[in-house]
């Protein structure tokens, strides 16, 4: 019995021995390994400040990192043509959250990594927008949470107060155009740039109670509260509170916009508040007199706001995972954003690092970091929690485009509600497909 | 003897290279246009649908919308294009000192990469801070509050402009080395008979450079409907789809909507487009004397 | 007389007026590009030509952050080696189509021009996985070859076309005089096509110099080339006009020496032209 017993745990003691030892090869074994990590270019200081901090990665595990840098703009065709081919040449890279579902076959699903609790580190509409069909696809390194950015100096020479309805909003808004030369706000309505110009027709929508798509993937945008969500939205051009060029700007062409001091109010991600105040492509009267604060909503309606986020992911046909999910664990490490960002608010990083990017439920309610920050991260923490997320269903780059499409013509002028009609027509059409 | 094959010696080393290099990617992309393949569902190419995909686009909204655009958009950049290009030849085939030094610079509109091309003339077209809408602005003010891209008329206005601004300089310097080889004894006599600058060209250049003008009119034909970059750049197709060419829809079918299969198809319709104008051209430069 | 004179006087001045209408328009865009690349982050929002130029711009291609020399490098492989092939090829073929009886002339010029009928876009998936396979990604050899198949195609096409243009008979007093074809070609008919071919090394150049597609697929760090690095200029930020506008400028300069060199060899290919 005893003999049996001591044999039990002798063989208990190998056993735990070998995977002792399996663990300590594993670990060999990876540090021969090279992770690359593909990003996009256009100087982007989180990427940067990754990419500088991979060193003190490589020297904790011998692990190599190389980055390569892709346009942003062709990330897509990218990605593509490596998932086709079915060897990547990178083992980790990060995309739009609009590209997300339709790639995710080229990903390979994180759950096999870690476990859920994991993921309870990041705001859970970031998560769900990391998400599908049950599987979490990427970590949300990067997001971006929508804010209501305003001249302070404007409104407090007005004896203005910032909006927190969008009638407030169109108040304000006359009073400015009235008073100043200034447009009250600068939404912009071109088509394209993966969608741009649902964020804010998005928020107008949830706050009225209307929903993009219901349970059943059906179309609902065209509901009556969805047509009175989006003739606001669209109001905001034709009572001529925003420019006539928002027609035609994308995103960072209104962001120009309000930074040369053309407008009084701008709605949008709020990782660009620091490229406001400091920035010298900001005019000097915008410069350290921009606010901010959560997006307008309904009189009497729910609080909402749109994210979006630019995930990284692991490639499905890596032959480096386990060295890229290290790399991918080492950077969800709470301290290590907090670290980035803290050496960006004290500039003790070159210009080209600088980042404010937080993700993390406890950064977001960091005294320090709130404090270096002006308190925008818990606004931004308070958007992450009210947060809606676009579907995540396969055709959404689709229907993303169709609507895209749709409020650009209603903002040359179309019929709202046959434009919207149209719209949900096709996307009908689509879906049954 | 040698001689027989001499002329297939000449020709072999270039069919060789563009069979090896064309072929492959032809052939694979017209298979994957007759079948089912959309990526979001598989990797693996799907079942074999024949024309299906072919028939698709003729109930499809959008892609009568980009034919119309691709038709509108080749047109008239074609047109603009050519005619433009023939004046500018006529006033640089001179021999000056400084016409030689104009017709060197006279490429770099043409050199200039075509994504820079479109991001630069979409800053001078924005209404607040370009420099376009300022001049028009100014020379004709009702035209100031013009949003050059916000409208569908004039943001293809804007487009074809740049798409002649790119090509003029190369179909002009076509025209120049053609109208510069021609024999001046002909002009001169043409002189003599007291034939006026009108009846000189009409009479004699441009019967004579007729063959240059053909080639360059399809090439130009073809480089119109597969303009790509600085449609993105410049205006993204929109606004709305009003500037979406058909080659706009087909890179966002295969790689933004992954419909593989539908994306090639409408390529090859693209193509079949594209025959159809060259054959109409080439028709009339067969009939030409020579060129057989 | 005087008639004849002040008509003269007014031709010339209608044709200075329109050679300055064409300038305007193709180069005022080039100048305010120009300006542009000279202009700091905040001047590039305002119309004003009066302000402080800045090297700022150019300085930052050529930091070390910017791989440039490189991107330069492997852009001027990729331009030569393709005209290298592309040209001999190009000519030997369009001498032979222009000056032979064979069979199917019509078709074949057709067939040869069809292999550019399809956009690009459709056949970059095939080279992927095909150079996947042969270990070529991120090479300037894929570039090259890639790109041999959209040049030789267009340069036959020019070619062909200023070679009609120019009388046989010199060639026949050389063949009667003994010489090879091959000698004819170099001696006689390469001078007269001059222009011809120059204006087709011209258009391939500057189309494998701006190629970006296949580019944009086939490489990823070593063999990137000066479009796609054009393209780091665009971000989130949206983009960055004035530094893209300075890359732009520099990116340019080899078409426009390669024009002053070929500008005398112009006029010469075209008085040889005409002495007939």
């Amino acid at each position: 019995m005893k003999k049996s017993i001591l044999a039990i745990m002798l063989i208990g003691f190998i056993a735990v021995l070998a995977a002792c030892n399996n663990g300590s090869d594993g670990g060999a074994d990876l540090e021969d390994q090279t992770v690359t990590v593909a990003v996009t270019e256009g100087n982007i200081g989180q990427f940067n400040a990754w990419e500088a901090r991979s060193e003190q990665f490589t020297e904790e595990t011998g692990i190599e990192v190389e980055f390569i840098g892709i346009p942003y703009d062709n990330l897509l065709d990218r990605i593509t043509a490596e998932g086709i081919s079915g060897d990547a040449s990178f083992d980790v890279v990060t995309h739009l959250d609009v590209m997300g579902p339709s790639i995710s076959q080229f990903l390979e699903p994180l759950n096999n990594y870690a476990d859920d609790d994991f993921f309870d580190r990041f705001p859970e509409s970031i998560v769900e927008l990391s998400t599908y069909d049950d599987k979490i696809y990427s970590l949300p390194l990067r997001a971006n949470a929508q804010v209501l950015f305003y001249r302070e100096d404007v409104f407090e020479d007005l004896g203005l107060e910032p909006p927190t309805t969008w009638e407030e909003l169109e108040e304000v808004g006359e009073t400015i155009t009235a008073e100043t030369d200034k447009s009250a706000i600068t939404p912009y309505y071109q088509a394209g740039n993966n969608g741009q110009n649902l964020a804010i027709w998005a928020t107008y929508l949830w706050g009225n109670g209307a929903e993009i798509l219901d349970e059943n993937n059906n179309p609902v945008f065209n509901t009556s509260e969805g047509v009175e969500a989006t003739e606001k939205y669209i109001g905001l051009l034709t009572e001529g509170l925003a420019p006539e060029g928002a027609v035609s700007f994308a995103e960072q062409e209104s962001r120009t916009h309000f930074k040369q001091g053309r407008s009084a109010m701008w709605i949008g991600w709020w990782w660009v508040y620091s490229d406001f105040n400091a920035s010298d492509s900001s005019a000097e009267e915008v410069q350290g007199n921009v606010g901010f604060t959560t997006v307008p909503t309904w009189e009497g309606g729910e609080q909402v706001a749109s994210v979006s986020t630019f995930p990284l992911a692991m490639m499905e046909s890596s032959k480096n995972k386990e060295a890229a999910w290290e790399f991918m664990e080492w950077l969800s490490n709470p301290e290590s954003e907090k670290s980035i960002v803290m050496d960006s608010l004290n500039e003790e990083v070159p210009a080209d690092q600088f980042s404010t990017d937080i993700v993390q439920l406890e950064n977001l309610r960091d005294e320090e970091l709130n404090e270096l920050g002006d308190g925008l991260f818990n606004i931004g923490g308070d958007s992450f929690e009210n947060a809606r997320t676009f579907p995540t269903i396969p055709q959404w780059p689709q229907i993303s485009d169709i609507l895209s499409r749709a409020i650009s013509n209603m903002a040359t002028g179309e019929d709202v509600q046959s434009e919207l009609d149209a719209a949900a027509a096709e996307v009908e059409q689509l879906l049954q497909e | 003897m040698e001689n027989r094959f001499f002329k297939y010696i000449l020709l072999a080393p270039a069919l060789l290279i563009m069979g090896a290099i064309t072929i492959f990617p032809l052939a694979r992309s017209l298979w994957i246009s007759l079948h089912e393949w959309n990526l979001t569902e598989s990797l693996e190419i799907g079942s074999f649908i024949g024309f299906d995909n072919y028939v698709r686009a003729f109930s499809d909204a959008n892609f009568w919308n980009s034919a119309w655009v691709t038709l509108i958009f080749t047109v008239a950049t074609v047109v603009a294009t050519i005619v433009c290009a023939i004046l500018v030849a006529l006033l640089l085939s001179k021999e000056k000192p400084y016409i030689s030094y104009l017709r060197a610079v006279l490429i770099i509109p043409f050199a200039l990469s075509p994504a820079l091309v479109g991001y630069s003339w979409r800053f001078m077209l924005n209404p607040d801070y370009g420099v376009f809408s300022a001049i028009i602005g100014f020379f004709i003010p009702p035209l100031a509050d013009v949003v050059w891209l916000g409208n569908a008329v004039t943001a293809m206005i804007a487009l074809i402009s740049v798409a002649v601004w790119i090509w003029l300089p190369f179909m002009s310097l076509m025209f120049i080395s053609g109208i510069m080889g021609l024999p001046k004894e002909v002009y001169e006599a043409a002189k003599m008979d007291g034939a006026n600058g009108f009846q000189t060209f009409f009479r004699i250049t441009l019967p004579m450079i007729q063959p240059i003008v053909l080639i360059a009119t399809i090439l130009m034909t073809m480089f119109a409907l597969k303009q790509f970059d600085p449609i993105v750049t410049l205006t993204s197709g929109g606004p709305g789809n009003s500037t979406e060419v058909l080659n706009f829809l087909v890179y966002n079918t295969s790689f933004r909507y992954f419909d593989m299969g539908y994306g090639a198809a409408l390529g090859y319709i693209l193509a079949i487009i594209t025959v159809a104008f060259v054959l109409v051209y080439m028709r009339k430069l067969v009939k030409g004397d020579d060129w057989n | 007389m005087n008639t004849v004179k002040r008509k003269k006087v007014i031709y010339s001045v209608f044709e200075l007026i329109g050679v300055l209408l064409v300038v305007t328009f193709l180069f005022f865009p080039i100048l305010w590009i120009l300006l542009t690349a000279f202009k700091s982050g905040e001047d590039v929002y305002s119309i004003s030509v009066i302000f402080e130029p800045t090297l700022d711009n150019f300085r930052r291609i050529f930091s070390s952050a910017y791989n440039f020399e490189n991107y330069y490098m492997n852009s001027l492989i990729v331009v030569f080696f393709t005209l290298i092939i592309t040209l001999p090829v190009s000519i030997l073929a369009a001498y032979s189509i222009s000056r032979f009886k064979i069979p199917g002339k019509t078709l074949l010029m057709f067939a040869i021009l069809a292999t550019q009928f399809i956009p690009l876009i459709v056949n970059v998936i095939p080279f992927f996985s095909a150079f996947r396979n042969w270990g070529l990604l991120d090479t300037t050899i894929a570039l090259i070859i890639v790109n041999l198949g959209h040049t030789i195609p267009y340069a036959i096409w020019l070619i062909k076309g200023f070679m009609d243009s120019i009388p046989k008979d010199m060639e026949e007093a050389g063949a009667i005089d003994g010489a090879s074809r091959l000698r004819i070609i170099w001696n006689i008919v390469l001078p007269m096509a001059k222009p011809g071919i120059i204006t087709a090394t011209v258009f391939c150049f500057v189309v494998v110099w701006n190629e970006f597609m296949f580019a944009l697929i086939l490489t990823s760090q070593e063999a990137v080339t000066l479009p796609v690095a054009l393209s780091y200029f665009v971000g989130e930020n949206g983009v960055i006009w004035n530094e893209m506008a300075a890359a732009g400028i520099i990116y340019v300069i080899p078409t426009i020496i390669f024009m002053l060199i070929v500008r005398k060899q112009f006029v010469k290919g075209m008085s040889a032209g005409a002495i007939k």
